[in-house]
């Protein structure tokens, strides 16, 4: 199975260790990805806010890339996958709105490419049934799965599991041993989009969502976004000071954890990446 | 935030009843008169306390057509796009997409006066010069967009630790084609037509 690869800014940056446990991950697993070509960014919100054709043209760009490939997207930044899915699915149901954007491009929008987020990947082409016996079990390990907002929202057409109860995710964790931690922010909202602009929104819903995990008795989040991946990981120091309380709470990507499951060498995962060391955590497993 | 307590002195000259539309157009034809004003949106909302209004009220606001007091709101630009109200309105109104819209008619107005559209705006600046984001470009223009070297500051000691985990790059990425990404943005135009 081969993909047309969209790394998105954040992984081919911050979120570097993403991209390098996916590609390990891929490899363990038998999947093939090719960069696209010359893909630019999404727009995220942040084109969005600025104008509806513009981040429909940034989206469109992409597309049109993998299109040529004849391809279908994958793309492991939640931001990036929601923009381009939501893109192909709106040019897709609007022939008027299709045509003007096709006007501002150089090779026509026509919809054949498909988007996906690895975590569907894995578990649809590949398949729990498949990951059931890994190398190296997550056993005794309690994980808070966190979704976020834009992997299952807004819904679309085909949606590809719950939009505010997922399980998807909860399912791969359990699957490859680990126990899974109930809490109820797994898709709430963790405030990365304004981080900057408004750090005080972003560090209260940062604060609250870390809190219930470590609550519910996480010894570690697996997300499945650079931006969420950020704010919790990165911005966690600063909502401890604010909490006046240690979290120490590492921040995974689920690839990473993944990759540890399937037994894949730890120096491969790019875990020495991550702010909050999951050394301890991953000396249970 | 208290409720503004002029939202009941409102002059019908200062109205614009085709607001909605307006808004309808750019959203592909959404009908705001589904709206029954249940408040679930406003409910679900991840930073309702900070509002001034909710979405509940901008969608009132918006039938009304309270153009000025919907678009210099700072609500809007509260909307962490969370996407929660969308799921949940029993109407299928597409709440979350209507309040970028409305931050995008802000912008082509000139009315909107939050940091975050100060973010966006240089957050696309950086995006059409390189292709792809530039962050330590992006932080900077945003900072001294906002005049705030404090703000600036405050980031260092975490920019440094980042760096170290080497999450910074040092350089931009370019993308080869970028007359191709600049023609796009040209063709789509400024303005409230984006």
């Amino acid at each position: 199975m081969k993909y047309a690869y969209y790394p998105g800014c954040s992984l081919h940056a911050s979120a570097k260790e993403y991209d390098i446990s996916w590609r390990a991950v891929c490899g363990e697993l038998g999947l093939e990805l090719a960069e696209m070509e010359d893909w630019s960014c999404c727009g995220t919100v942040h084109a969005t806010s600025v104008g509806r054709l513009l981040a429909l043209g940034l989206a469109a760009r992409n597309l049109t890339i993998a299109e040529t490939m004849g391809l279908q997207i994958a793309a492991p930044c939640s931001g990036c996958y929601k923009n381009l899915r939501t893109a192909d699915e709106a040019l897709q149901r609007d022939a008027e709105l299709k045509a003007k954007v096709n006007a501002c491009l150089p090779r026509p929008f026509q919809g054949n490419a498909g988007v996906r987020h690895p975590l569907y990947i894995i578990l649809e082409d590949i398949g729990v049934d498949a990951l059931t016996d890994p190398p190296r079990p997550l056993q005794g390990l309690r994980v808070a799965p966190y979704y976020g907002c834009v992997l299952t929202r807004p819904a679309g057409a085909h949606p590809v599991d719950d939009p505010e109860d997922p399980q998807g995710l909860d399912h791969l964790l359990q699957t490859l041993g680990a126990e899974v931690v109930p809490y109820p922010a797994k898709t709430k909202c963790c405030g990365g989009g304004v981080l900057l602009s408004h750090p005080d929104v972003a560090r209260d819903l940062t604060g609250k969502l870390l809190k219930q995990a470590k609550d519910a008795g996480a010894q570690c989040l697996v997300v499945t976004c650079p931006m969420c991946q950020m704010a919790l990981d990165a911005y966690q120091s600063q909502v401890e000071r604010r909490l006046g309380e240690r979290l120490d709470l590492p921040v995974l990507y689920f690839t990473q954890l993944m990759g540890v499951a399937l037994g894949i060498d730890e120096g491969q995962l790019g875990l020495g990446r991550l702010m909050v060391s999951p050394a301890k955590m991953l000396a249970r497993v | 935030m208290e409720p503004d307590a002029n939202l009941s002195h409102v002059m019908a000259s200062e109205l614009d009843p085709g607001f909605k539309d307006e808004l309808a157009a750019l959203l592909g034809g959404v009908d705001l008169a589904y709206c029954f004003q249940c408040g679930v949106c406003s409910g679900s909302c991840p930073t309702m306390d900070r509002m001034e209004y909710g979405p509940r009220r901008i969608m009132h606001m918006v039938r009304l057509g309270m153009v000025e007091k919907v678009l210099r709101s700072h609500d809007i630009w509260f909307c962490v796009s969370c996407y929660s109200c969308t799921a949940r309105c029993p109407q299928g109104i597409e709440i979350a997409d209507l309040m970028a819209a409305l931050r995008s008619l802000a912008m082509a107005k000139g009315l909107a006066k939050d940091r975050e559209a100060t973010f966006s705006r240089v957050f696309v600046e950086v995006l059409e010069r390189y292709g792809r984001l530039y962050e330590p470009e992006l932080l900077l223009r945003y900072y001294a967009a906002e005049a705030s070297v404090a703000d600036l500051l405050k980031q260092a000691g975490l920019g440094l630790r980042m760096f170290r985990k080497g999450k910074i790059a040092l350089r931009p990425e370019r993308i080869e084609n970028a007359e191709e990404l600049g023609e796009i943005v040209a063709r789509i135009g400024g303005g409230e037509e984006r």
